[in-house]
């Protein structure tokens, strides 16, 4: 099974370390994890690292492989990584930017017919319901919809290790809901989904799995009914918060305030 | 499983299919209009030859009189095929560097490519400084071309050097163009009179120096390095998404910027070598095409050779229409030929957004 392990991974940028010999794992296979913590706590770099946009050290092992120093062309048929950063303005259509998704790989323009290739991105567009932007130019399109067109582009490769840092961030309730709902699902296909999410109800929802992070290491790991609870709220984000059954039975966050103990530095 | 919102992509497939076709058929228009604009440089010229007979003279050689032939063949013709190479070369240059430093403004000069050029000719021009075993009538092209490749050179190791990024480079250009624009001063002030004006007309811009080894000089570096421009067109499609992204999936961001100023520098020194600074060129042809036929760089790349020549040629036709029996200098042509259009297509190309 391709799980994810992480072992004493160091990373930052010039003269700033971020993560600190973070370890953590496995992250399961088939599951969405979801890396939460407060500001600068290293979920985008952990992910970058993963992604290998930033250099590490240390060990991330996927499946039997380790991505570390793996070159950027055998990496690209493992992973897809989604930024923060929306796709910017560009007089391309949707569907260019799907295409040149795969056919940027290294290897990508010999592979298959276009023919093949259009009916695959016809697939990705109507799962995500962009059928209709196919044709439309990216500068034309709002936050959300571009939003939804990077992530096309990170799942039209179909790599078994999805990395998407703050995938709804520019969605609206609906599409939230829906993109997490499709995140499940792509898991469940037989994928290894991790995901950075600022929205912690969201990812106690969602998420099978939460990886908590602060100050560039891991603080828990675990599914969210064991991790999430007030003494982590309290430790790492500085806040005093409930976790109590709705109406209908379900785990409820609720902040009431911040801490009374100063914030960790 | 369920799509999120179901809308159909089967119409947006079959209208990205059309546009494939529609945008080969903006292509083909384009590379007629080229070949028009080569002929009717042909046509014109500051000698009193009909047009008709000089297109004799090129079409059927063996009809037209001996003075037609020799016009056309000697005095028109290495100057117009050099027209359409250096527009190909300038224009292809200018497409790949301003998607490589993700910036519209960019051309291929904005590194400092044509403040090298002119440091190097000026270096032979008024100090007869050359590069040695190099035959004299070279002497200038050899050193606009060496100086120019190596400004880039020496960006390139220093990005290498110190891993910076698109910021850093452009930086860094401008800071080469300010250096070599104050050795280029410095040398004019210690300059005769003579190769003053020699410099000067040099960084105008011509066509009339053309010779046949130079036009072959030109067509080989364009022959060499379009190909490897074509095969990196998805890359250079998927660059123009945000660099962040194009690493994200597996796209070699360093090496496809380190591979395209490689070929920017050879591309852009070689067609200053040959025919001096001529701006605009690079900046608009680019322009034109992304216009034309959007980002996508299998028709981008393409696209903008084919309006780098068309422009070239049809500013090349009106440098010797413009004042009768003078050829301008083409760099002047350039821009103002080319500024009107420029700006009707922006202005043109805004509304429709």
């Amino acid at each position: 099974m391709s799980e994810l392990l992480l072992s004493g991974v160091t990373a930052g940028y010039a003269g700033r370390p971020v993560l600190r010999g973070l370890s953590c794992g496995p992250i399961p296979h088939g599951r969405v994890t979801a890396l939460v913590g407060p500001n600068a706590a290293g979920k985008s770099t952990l992910l970058r690292a993963i992604a290998g946009l930033v250099r590490a050290k240390g060990s991330i092992r996927f499946g039997d492989r380790e991505l570390i120093g793996m070159s950027a062309r055998e990496r690209a048929h493992h992973l897809a990584f989604m930024p923060q950063a929306l796709p910017q303005d560009t007089a391309l259509s949707v569907i260019e930017a799907l295409l040149g998704a795969w056919r940027a790989l290294p290897d990508g323009a010999s592979w298959g017919s276009e023919a093949a290739l259009l009916d695959r991105v016809g697939k990705v567009l109507d799962r995500l319901g962009l059928g209709d932007l196919g044709m439309a130019q990216l500068q034309s399109l709002s936050g959300g919809q571009r939003q939804m067109v990077a992530l096309a582009q990170a799942i039209i490769r179909d790599p078994p290790l999805l990395l998407l840092d703050e995938p709804t961030s520019a969605l609206d309730l609906r599409r939230q809901l829906e993109v997490m709902g499709l995140l499940g699902e792509l898991a469940r296909e037989g994928r290894t989904v991790i995901v950075v999410l600022h929205d912690l109800a969201l990812a106690a929802r969602w998420a099978d799995c939460l990886l908590v992070m602060d100050h560039g290491e891991a603080h828990g790991f675990g599914p969210s009914e064991t991790v999430l609870t007030p003494g982590m709220l309290d430790d790492v984000y500085g806040v005093e918060a409930r976790i109590e059954p709705c109406s209908q039975g379900r785990r409820t966050l609720l902040i009431d305030g911040v801490s009374r103990r100063a914030p960790p530095p | 499983m369920s799509a999120i919102v179901s809308g159909g992509s089967a119409t947006a497939i079959a209208a990205y299919r059309a546009s494939l076709h529609r945008r080969r058929l903006l292509l083909a228009l384009l590379a007629a209009i080229a070949v028009v604009a080569f002929l009717a440089d042909i046509a014109v010229g500051p000698s009193p030859l009909p047009a008709s007979e000089a297109l004799r003279a090129l079409f059927d050689p063996s009809s037209a009189s001996p003075l037609a032939r020799t016009v056309v063949w000697q005095a028109r013709l290495p100057p117009s095929v050099m027209a359409v190479l250096v527009g190909m070369a300038l224009a292809a240059a200018g497409a790949e560097m301003q998607t490589i430093l993700n910036n519209p403004l960019a051309s291929p000069f904005t590194l400092g490519i044509s403040s090298a050029a002119a440091c190097g000719a000026a270096l032979a021009i008024v100090l007869g400084l050359a590069i040695p075993g190099l035959p004299a009538r070279w002497a200038v092209s050899g050193n606009a071309f060496l100086f120019a490749f190596a400004s880039v050179a020496l960006l390139q190791l220093v990005i290498r050097w110190r891993g910076a990024g698109v910021e850093t480079l452009v930086l860094l250009g401008i800071a080469l163009v300010f250096t070599f624009n104050a050795i280029v001063a410095l040398i004019q002030f210690v300059a005769s009179q003579d190769a003053l004006q020699q410099l000067v007309f040099w960084t105008l811009g011509s066509l009339g120096r053309t010779q046949w080894d130079g036009i072959v000089l030109v067509a080989v570096v364009l022959v060499l390095v379009i190909p490897f421009s074509w095969r990196a067109a998805w890359r250079l499609t998927v660059l123009r998404l945000g660099e962040e992204r194009a690493r994200g999936l597996g796209v070699d961001v360093g090496a496809l910027r380190f591979a395209a100023l490689l070929r920017i520098s050879l591309l852009a020194a070689a067609a200053v070598a040959m025919v001096g600074t001529i701006g605009f060129i690079g900046l608009v042809a680019p322009h034109v095409a992304r216009l034309l036929l959007g980002e996508d760089h299998r028709f981008l790349l393409p696209g903008s050779l084919l309006c780098g020549a068309a422009i070239m040629s049809l500013a090349a036709t009106a440098s010797e229409m413009l004042v009768r029996g003078a050829v301008l200098p083409l760099g002047i042509v350039t821009a103002l030929v080319g500024l009107p259009v420029f700006m009707m297509l922006i202005l043109g190309g805004r509304r429709r957004r």
